[in-house]
């Protein structure tokens, strides 16, 4: 039992370290200060690391300043983390509606890419998919 | 007493265990919506284009001509001179004096296939662009009676009658057409519609067309120059 207790402590403050800096981002962002979400939600990434809820608000703050490459990047990585996140689906589907009219130029993009993950290989005779 | 004190151990492992575990249980699935803006990109690209020319829009039909001609509102003349200071706000465009344009037709869908006559008015007017379209304002009268609720001060009982309420539409619709003034090409097309209402029968027209304009201005800019639209994304709160 001591032993899981020291090997949860030592995963613990990391977590906390993680929530603190989502929820300081959160606050930023609220307020418009989305340089500084960014930032927060970069700590709360290296912090605890393929976390969907890390990556969505990462991605959200990336589309806020404008680095809309990363912000796609971002939202394939948290897709693929949890592909069937709701919310997660909605904010990609209407980044991607808004990137195309941006970047027509783009590769081309699914706006209901959000309802699987992004990676995902096409459907195959035994059912697998890339990632499994 | 010896096995109350080991399970007084355990409970206390087990309540040490459950403490650390907490900070790394799923964060509540709590969600904030916020709003950002977002670039929307212009409609035309004007890389290496210098200069603009506004051609006479053509006036499709303007119903209420009465209203209009009381009014001394010169459609053409109001809507061309509204959009050389809407480029001129907006953009860094030149904007070139076009002077009466002969047009071969005066069917908007004719003049869009008369590619030449587009490039060698660009020629004539050394015009990178040429901006121009067609206006439908229609001023309607919308007056009618409407049934009105009133309750009797006698005996306070609620009544209806008929009530005439004078009211006037205007309703604007632009076509808005974009040619390259080098090659004659057709660049851009595309439909603008506004419709206001306004209290009382004699609605000034020229009031009721630049309240259309302000409806429409951050679409019709938005051909020319990028545009920031508010947005709204979720966040997940822990």
């Amino acid at each position: 039992m001591s032993l899981v207790a020291l090997l949860l402590a030592g995963f613990a403050p990391a977590a906390n370290a993680a929530a603190d800096q989502l929820k300081f981002g959160v606050d930023m962002a609220r307020r418009g200060l989305w340089n500084e979400a960014l930032f927060r939600f970069r700590q709360a990434e290296r912090a605890n690391p393929g976390d969907v809820r890390v990556l969505n608000n990462l991605a959200v703050a990336y589309e806020a300043v404008g680095l809309f490459e990363q912000a796609l990047d971002t939202y394939r990585r948290a897709l693929k983390a949890s592909p069937s996140n709701r919310e997660l689906r909605r904010n990609y589907a209407r980044f991607i509606e808004f990137y195309q009219a941006f970047k027509p130029d783009a590769e081309s993009l699914d706006a209901s890419e959000g309802d699987r993950p992004p990676d995902a290989a096409p459907e195959s005779p035994t059912g697998d998919a890339a990632g499994t | 007493m010896c096995s109350a004190i080991i399970s007084s151990h355990r409970m206390r492992a087990a309540v040490l265990a459950a403490g650390l575990l907490l900070p790394m249980a799923p964060l509540d699935a709590g969600t904030v919506e916020v709003r950002l803006t977002l670039p929307v990109r212009a409609r035309l690209d004007l890389t290496g284009r210098e200069s603009i020319a506004v051609a006479p829009f053509l006036v499709v039909r303007d119903e209420g001509d009465e209203s209009l001609a009381r009014s001394g509102l010169d459609l053409q003349k109001e809507f061309n001179s509204y959009l050389e200071r809407l480029l001129k706000r907006n953009t860094r465009l030149d904007l070139i004096e076009t002077g009466p344009v002969d047009f071969p037709s005066y069917d908007l869908a004719d003049l869009s296939r008369q590619q030449d006559f587009w490039r060698v008015l660009g020629e004539r007017l050394q015009a990178d662009l040429i901006l121009t379209g067609s206006l439908d304002f229609d001023v309607q009268d919308r007056s009618g009676y409407r049934s009105e609720g009133y309750t009797s001060p006698y005996d306070g009982r609620t009544y209806y009658r008929q009530v005439l309420v004078e009211e006037t539409g205007f309703e604007f619709d632009i076509v808005m057409q974009v040619y390259d003034g080098r090659t004659g090409d057709q660049l851009y097309s595309d439909n603008f519609k506004d419709f206001k209402q306004f209290e009382g029968e004699r609605t000034d027209p020229l009031t009721g067309m630049f309240e259309n304009l302000y409806a429409l201005e951050g679409r019709i800019a938005g051909i020319f120059v990028q545009k920031q639209v508010e947005t709204s994304r979720i966040l997940f709160t822990p």
